[in-house]
């Protein structure tokens, strides 16, 4: 059994954080930025495309990765088959997904109540296209209800978190969450 | 020379149980043994088929009425390859020249189902007038036999319908119209076959599918679905504008009196053109067994228990039973069911909710086994250490935490503590959901909706909607770990345990595009096998079911559809849709069979791939209601299982399972099925369908005939069949001649060399090899004399007296005996005389019996052969010297002497007691045979006594 932590992206293995150098530099910019970011709920983005000269990829992709969280969330709180515009946020492979999750509670007769928390983001890796993070997402605000209100998740742990891994990648022209995964040691 | 007894020409078909007149066994060897090397062919001009009995069967009423164009119409005899024996039916020898069999014929509520409705006997005896109002239709089968190979769209005359048209029945129409495109005979016609010819009274016109078609709205129109205007009934109504009367003796009848599309009294007709049809040679070998695959009954079993009421919330994904499985002799049932109940209407129903078990064999309920759980069970395995493994959306089960996944004592229900695994779904807005756990080797595999296992305290292992774990303790395996980014419903391992396929919502596993439908190679790293499966339309969303059977992947789900591939190449090899409900559920598969559950009751399209229009290629439309069968390694639809079920809110089957014994378990809402009987129950959440006998008869042995002077007698020895009856076919040349219930037949001597085999037949229609061949030469046939029938007058005596002196000679004076005619005993309907009809205790414990019998000429005859039911024991005696003796001690028989065994009397029927002795015992003049029966024990059930004696020529 696999104890320790690993991430499931192709790339990882390439891209291991083994550039010390690079991590320093990217530090004082990911510290200003989860600074902002800590504690918030996930905002719906306003749009990702990319501008080079206004913001950093990092930025894009974690407004990218914000976005498509929220949509996430609308979508399943719909269940009703539409994407919320997921697809602005997100690869096709990645719209899938949602629509999977969304499918399913659908043909369950279920819905979502409640948003998700980004509680911290790290970055893990970047490149000049693809960027990965590590996102510890709050879903202690998070119901499955029945079309008649009940919850089947039961009462949560309101600090119920999980350690999520996302890729975004510049997506013809576009930074857009394209893998989801999660470590094999998920809490955060 | 001369027998002087009286003759019985025809013994009754009743007395066809006998071995009639024992035979002539040695005779007969030498007869078989002489002749067996003759030319096999029989040079006997064929017979005038003339339908008149089963030896001049014809293949069509259309021969008949060429054959004797005076024939009327009538009941008929028809035969053809097709059809394994002849079958009486219905033939309309007037109308257009003739030569039409009835096929079907009602009023309202005509069904679609294979098996078609009621029996032929039903179809062929009452053909019009309000006793023919209910509808009956041969089995589809049946009408494949009378076509004789021929498909339906080559019939020149097409079908022909009769219908009424005033509400007396005194005035007729005639329809006629072809199908444009059918090989087999389906009763489906509201599934829109296209047609051809239409034809009113002769007038063409008009267009459309059977479930539509013709030229107006009023009489030139037939249609053939339901509606719920019309009581949801079929027929072959007329057009909306045409009403007709609730009245039971209407012949045009509408559910009210201003509910158009009424429903006419109909007479269906085909005209197969066959004639001199040819049957295959059969060797000297004989004919091979005839087997039935081992399907499972379209009838239900009875219900013993079932499962009632939810748990949890409703819908279609949390219906009462959703998974089984089988350890030892019980079947364990998972679900969202509140209660275990032996009725609706029970009124101590037991509250065990989720999960019960059931005996395999009776059906019972397993009381002990009690297991306590928070959620629905959506999955069941058998692990082999004999637990049972219990998956699904319960996070605490008997008081302790075990979310997804438990592993359970099977007669209590407690918790394991040897096999431990956490199931956890770190996904957000979604239920952890074990759906589907299936073992394969050391693993047990799980899929459903979860990201992380972990087990024994020990750190957790990343695997998304599909893991694996070890069977002994329900360790992950941290080797083997794919990621699919959506739901699995199922997962089944293949049969060589090489690959593992799943069924979902995915789109993705391990980045790479495995849609829907996913096979994963079992070895570490569970890499993917190159798979795109076919989808109905570009709505499909997800796949319910997938099934590694038969050297084909079947996967089923949205939208409406059921499609295998080829598991080698993973190419498309067969596809069904259903027209309406639809979405394929669950499937699970028996010897040779793969069943597939669906929330569909309405007709299921082969070599459809398309909805909602499933195109004009499909090669079948065939009924199927909630579930359908298939054959595993063709893809072929199996249209003979059509159970009638009804589920709640018509959510369908989703569990099924065949058990240890072949029986049919189907899970899902359901509330009532139909029986074999035709009986409505209430089936609780789930029901139970037994296989087909598919058990061939023994082969009877001992064919031989003997010829009397018009009349030729084959007899054998029993059949033995696990249905514990079974009738013979008797087969000259090339076909079957005659039937018999008994173990004799006679029929016309042939007066040329003919070649003849006897067969069983089940009530299953399974047929026993038949008997090799046995040639009879009528230059050669020998003679031969009965002198005592069956059913003969004979004297007795009952008494618990010791036995008088010399009462088995010809010199005994039996004067004061009682008189009556063979078979004598009581307690069985087969007896003619009854013995005794007071207590038990009362019976003395030996009957003695007398026939006296005239020979004219003693020393012409070579040998006498003795046939005696022996019930329960017996000794035979001819002019007082003892013959033989059966089920009784060696040694002096008195009146208190027991018998040794106590067959029942229908066994004894079927195997007497045969003797063959010289003729040197027999006098001139008065002879006697005499019989002495004795009991096993006072209260046994039955006794009887019937005998004949044949006398036969020297060296016969």
């Amino acid at each position: 059994m696999n104890t320790q932590p690993s991430l499931r992206h192709p790339s990882r293995a390439q891209h291991r954080w083994g550039a010390v150098v690079v991590l320093a530099a990217l530090a004082v910019i990911l510290t200003l930025l989860l600074g902002q970011l800590r504690g918030e709920g996930a905002a719906a983005g306003s749009g990702t495309s990319v501008d080079a000269q206004q913001a950093t990829p990092q930025v894009l992709a974690e407004q990218a990765l914000r976005g498509f969280l929220t949509a996430s969330d609308v979508a399943h709180q719909r269940a009703d088959g539409s994407l919320a515009g997921v697809d602005r946020y997100a690869t096709p492979g990645m719209v899938d997904e949602v629509a999977a999750g969304v499918a399913d509670l659908r043909a369950q007769e279920l819905s979502q109540e409640g948003r998700t928390v980004v509680v911290r983001l790290d970055l893990r890796d970047r490149s000049a296209d693809s960027v990965e993070f590590g996102a510890c997402i709050g879903t202690g605000a998070v119901e499955v209800v029945t079309t008649k209100g009940v919850d089947l998740l039961g009462r949560q742990d309101p600090a119920v978190r999980s350690l999520h891994l996302y890729t975004v990648e510049l997506h013809e022209g576009t930074w857009k969450v394209s893998t989801h995964s999660f470590p094999d040691d998920p809490t955060c | 020379m001369s027998a002087l007894a009286p003759r019985r020409t025809e013994p009754s078909p009743r007395r066809g149980r006998m071995a009639w007149a024992t035979h002539l066994v040695g005779v007969l060897a030498l007869l078989v043994a002489g002749l067996v090397a003759l030319p096999h062919t029989a040079s006997a001009a064929p017979p005038v088929r003339d339908g008149s009995s089963e030896a001049t069967a014809a293949a069509s009423c259309w021969e008949i009425k060429q054959n004797v164009p005076t024939k009327p119409s009538g009941i008929y005899w028809l035969y053809t390859p097709e059809l394994g024996a002849p079958q009486q039916f219905y033939c309309d020898q007037t109308t257009d020249g003739g030569g039409w069999v009835l096929i079907g014929r009602g009023r309202e509520g005509w069904r679609m189902e294979h098996a078609g409705l009621g029996t032929p006997d039903q179809v062929r005896s009452t053909v019009t007038g309000p006793g023919a109002f209910a509808a009956r239709q041969l089995p589809a089968s049946t009408v494949d036999g009378l076509l004789g190979g021929q498909d339906v769209d080559e019939l020149v005359d097409g079908v022909r319908l009769r219908r009424a048209t005033n509400q007396a029945g005194t005035t007729w129409q005639e329809t006629r119209f072809g199908f444009l495109n059918r090989d087999r005979w389906v009763w489906t016609f509201g599934a829109r076959h296209a047609t051809k010819e239409i034809r009113f009274d002769g007038v063409a016109g008009g267009s459309g599918l059977t479930a539509n078609f013709g030229a107006d709205n009023l009489y030139r129109r037939v249609n053939t679905e339901s509606t719920a205007a019309q009581s949801w009934t079929r027929g072959f109504a007329f057009g909306g504008s045409v009403t007709g009367s609730p009245a039971a003796g209407s012949y045009v009848w509408s559910a009210t009196t201003s509910t158009g599309w009424a429903r006419p009294f109909t007479q269906m007709y085909l005209r197969p053109r066959l004639s001199a049809v040819s049957f295959p040679a059969i060797p000297d070998a004989g004919t091979s067994a005839q087997v039935q695959r081992p399907l499972a009954q379209s009838g239900a079993l009875p219900t013993v228990f079932g499962v009632a009421g939810l748990a949890t919330s409703a819908g279609e994904l949390r219906t009462e039973v959703q998974a089984f499985t089988q350890v030892g002799n019980y079947v364990y049932v998972g679900g969202n069911f509140a209660t275990v109940q032996r009725s609706a209407s029970d009124t101590a129903p037991a509250a065990q909710p989720f999960l019960a078990a059931f005996h395999v064999d009776t059906g019972q309920w397993l009381s002990s086994f009690r297991p306590v759980l928070n959620n629905q069970v959506k999955s069941l395995a058998a692990l082999p250490n004999g637990q049972v493994v219990v998956g699904g959306e319960f996070t605490q089960v008997n008081g302790q935490p075990a979310p997804g996944v438990v592993a359970l004592n099977a007669t209590t229900g407690a918790s394991s503590t040897t096999f431990d695994v956490d199931v956890e779904n770190r996904l957000t807005g979604s239920v952890l959901s074990v759906r589907s756990l299936q073992v394969s080797g050391p693993w047990l595999y799980l899929g459903g909706q979860f990201t992380h296992l972990s087990s024994g305290g020990g750190g957790s292992v990343y695997s998304r909607s599909v893991a694996r774990v070890a069977v002994g303790n329900g360790a992950p395996d941290a080797g083997w770990t794919p990621a699919f980014n959506g739901a699995v419903n199922a997962v089944d391992p293949s049969p060589g345990g090489d690959r593992l396929y799943a069924a979902g919502y995915f789109t993705l596993v391990d980045g790479a595009t495995a849609n829907k439908g996913a096979a994963l190679q079992t070895v570490a790293g569970a890499p993917l096998v190159p798979w795109t499966p076919r989808f109905s339309n570009s709505g499909a969303q997800f796949q319910f079911t997938v099934l590694a059977e038969g050297g084909r992947v079947w996967l089923g789900g949205s939208e409406h559809s059921f499609f295998s591939y080829n598991a080698g190449t993973l190419a498309l090899a067969s596809g069904n849709i259903t027209l309406r409900g639809g979405d394929f559920q669950t499937s699970t598969a028996g010897p040779g069979i793969v069943y597939g559950g669906c929330h569909c009751d309405d007709f299921t399209y082969s070599e459809a791939y398309t909805w909602s229009n499933p195109g004009t290629t499909w090669t079948q439309a065939d009924k199927i209601g909630i579930v359908g069968a298939w054959d595993s390694t063709t893809g072929e639809y199996l249209p003979e299982f059509t159970p009638i079920s009804k589920t709640r809110n018509g959510h369908g089957a989703w569990a099924s399972f065949v058990d240890s014994k072949g029986v049919l378990w189907l899970g899902g809402s359901y509330q009532s099925t139909v029986r074999t009987t035709g009986a409505n129950q209430w089936s609780g959440g789930f029901a139970r369908f037994a296989a087909r006998d598919a058990q061939a008869p023994s082969r009877p042995s001992g064919l031989s005939l003997a010829a009397s002077g018009a009349e030729l007698t084959a007899s054998w020895s029993a059949s033995t069949d696990n249905s514990g009856t079974v009738r013979y076919e008797l087969l000259r040349d090339d076909r079957v001649v005659a039937t018999a219930s008994g173990l004799s037949v006679t029929v016309p001597v042939p007066q040329e060399r003919s070649r003849w085999f006897v067969r069983a037949v089940d009530p299953s229609g399974n047929r026993s090899p038949s008997t090799a061949v046995v040639t009879f030469d009528p230059a050669q046939a020998p003679a031969f004399d009965p002198v005592v029938q069956e059913g003969a007058q004979w004297s007795w005596r009952y008494d618990g007296a010791a036995l008088p002196a010399g009462w088995a000679s010809v010199g005994f004076d039996d004067g004061a005996w009682a008189q009556g005619a063979a078979p004598l005993g009581f307690g069985s309907t087969l007896v003619d005389t009854v013995i005794h009809t007071g207590a038990a205790s009362t019976r003395p414990l030996s009957a003695q019996f007398r026939k006296e019998f005239q020979v004219a000429d003693a020393g012409d005859w070579g040998s006498a052969t003795v046939s005696v039911w022996v019930d329960d024991g017996a000794v035979v005696f001819l002019n007082g010297t003892e013959i033989g003796r059966r089920n009784l001690p060696t040694g002096t028989i008195g009146q208190g002497t027991y018998a040794t065994a106590a067959p029942r009397t229908t066994a004894a029927s079927q195997a007497p007691l045969e003797l063959v002795v010289p003729g040197s015992l027999l006098v001139d003049g008065t002879n006697v045979l005499a019989v002495q029966t004795h009991l096993n024990y006072r209260s046994t059930p039955d006794v009887s006594m019937e005998s004949t004696l044949t006398l036969e020529s020297p060296g016969g």
